[in-house]
């Protein structure tokens, strides 16, 4: 925990908070595909890909891709520690839905 | 899995060997040291306009169309002007029904079609985008790049599916873009142009992240393309790279 904050910051304590509200869910569809969506605290879903370090969210954009003074956002972080807890929501969709839940509309 | 004859590695080694221009004999078992390792992670082309990344995009399509290891995907913005010479291709035109290509003509179509790719059918085996700039250049968002680079190396590496994208780097306004990009790709390919006096051709150094061989890339005046092994004094001596840059 004290390891965690250290790395993390603030990050890991807000993550954390994610992982008690349960807000992540392994989405996988029949082809095999399969991604994370996270519940922000304000309700809104963000979509974490698996492969590669990428969040929908708005402080992954500002403090990852143009600060570059964090790894990873809260919610990539919740993601790895739901992962490791083994308390990630599983939901199947069809290949379709997979296709929209992968890119998030613009709003 | 994948073979290991679908990368841009081995369309250099390919090109080399065919058209040797200074005939180099083959270490032993240089081929087999290149096929371990990161032969099957996404590789991203740069090199500036006219260094014939469409071309060496082709004969990679052409090579993994010849393996038979499945569909190949060629996307560009915009069709390729003139489909490049390739000699196996005009000897087989099944290969080239291995190849299908799409011309998604804005970044959203692109997201789009990256975020179906499971949707596909036949899944692909290897697939190739040209010219990335021109989806990113009007806008140069750095979240934009960051978007479609990672949705295509999540699409690919869950489909376990060949990826090599080509780009003009630093094209005007979109330098945070690139910025994106390269961090999402650490396996780059670049094309450096080399000051030759002699000939009317043009050429381009090559070069992988070390331990690869670097190449010497020719483009002939008429646009044909031949790939040859530097002269082994630069091949000896880094620091003669060194000073030319200085």
């Amino acid at each position: 925990m004290c390891r965690l904050k250290f790395i993390f910051g603030a990050t890991a304590l807000f993550a954390l908070d994610l992982v008690d509200q349960r807000s992540v869910t392994h989405v996988t569809s029949p082809s095999g595909r399969s991604t994370f969506q996270v519940t922000g605290s304000s309700g809104k879903l963000y979509i974490c890909y698996k492969a590669c370090h990428y969040c929908s969210c708005p402080a992954f954009t500002f403090s990852v891709l143009r600060r570059g003074d964090s790894m990873l956002c809260k919610h990539i972080l919740a993601v790895y520690l739901s992962q490791a807890l083994g308390v990630c929501q599983e939901m199947t969709v069809s290949d379709k839905q997979m296709s929209e839940i992968l890119l998030p509309k613009e709003d | 899995m994948l073979g290991n004859d679908m990368s841009l590695l081995s369309v250099f080694s390919e090109l080399c060997g065919s058209v040797v221009v200074t005939p180099v004999t083959p270490e032993p078992g240089y081929v087999n040291t290149e096929g371990c390792g990161c032969q099957e992670a996404p590789v991203l082309l740069l090199g500036p306009p006219g260094s014939r990344k469409s071309s060496l995009l082709f004969v990679a399509a052409v090579l993994a169309a010849e393996e038979g290891a499945g569909l190949v995907l060629f996307l560009s913005r915009e069709p390729l002007q003139e489909v490049p010479r390739e000699r196996r291709a005009a000897r087989d035109p099944l290969i080239l029904k291995q190849i299908r290509f799409v011309y998604p003509p804005s970044l959203k179509e692109l997201l789009h079609f990256f975020s179906s790719l499971h949707e596909t059918s036949p899944s692909p085996s290897l697939i190739l985008v040209d010219g990335l700039h021109r989806y990113l250049s009007s806008t140069g968002s750095l979240t934009d790049a960051a978007h479609i680079s990672a949705l295509m190396l999540d699409s690919v590496s869950q489909l376990r599916c060949g990826l090599i994208v080509s780009a003009v780097p630093n094209v005007e306004g979109s330098d945070g873009a690139f910025m994106a990009i390269e961090r999402y790709f650490p396996n780059q390919c670049i094309l450096c142009p080399v000051m030759s006096a002699e000939t009317e051709e043009r050429q381009f150094k090559v070069s992988f992240r070390p331990p690869h061989r670097q190449w010497i890339l020719h483009v002939e005046q008429d646009g044909g393309i031949k790939v040859s092994v530097p002269d082994s004094q630069a091949h000896k001596s880094p620091n003669s790279e060194a000073k030319e840059k200085t």
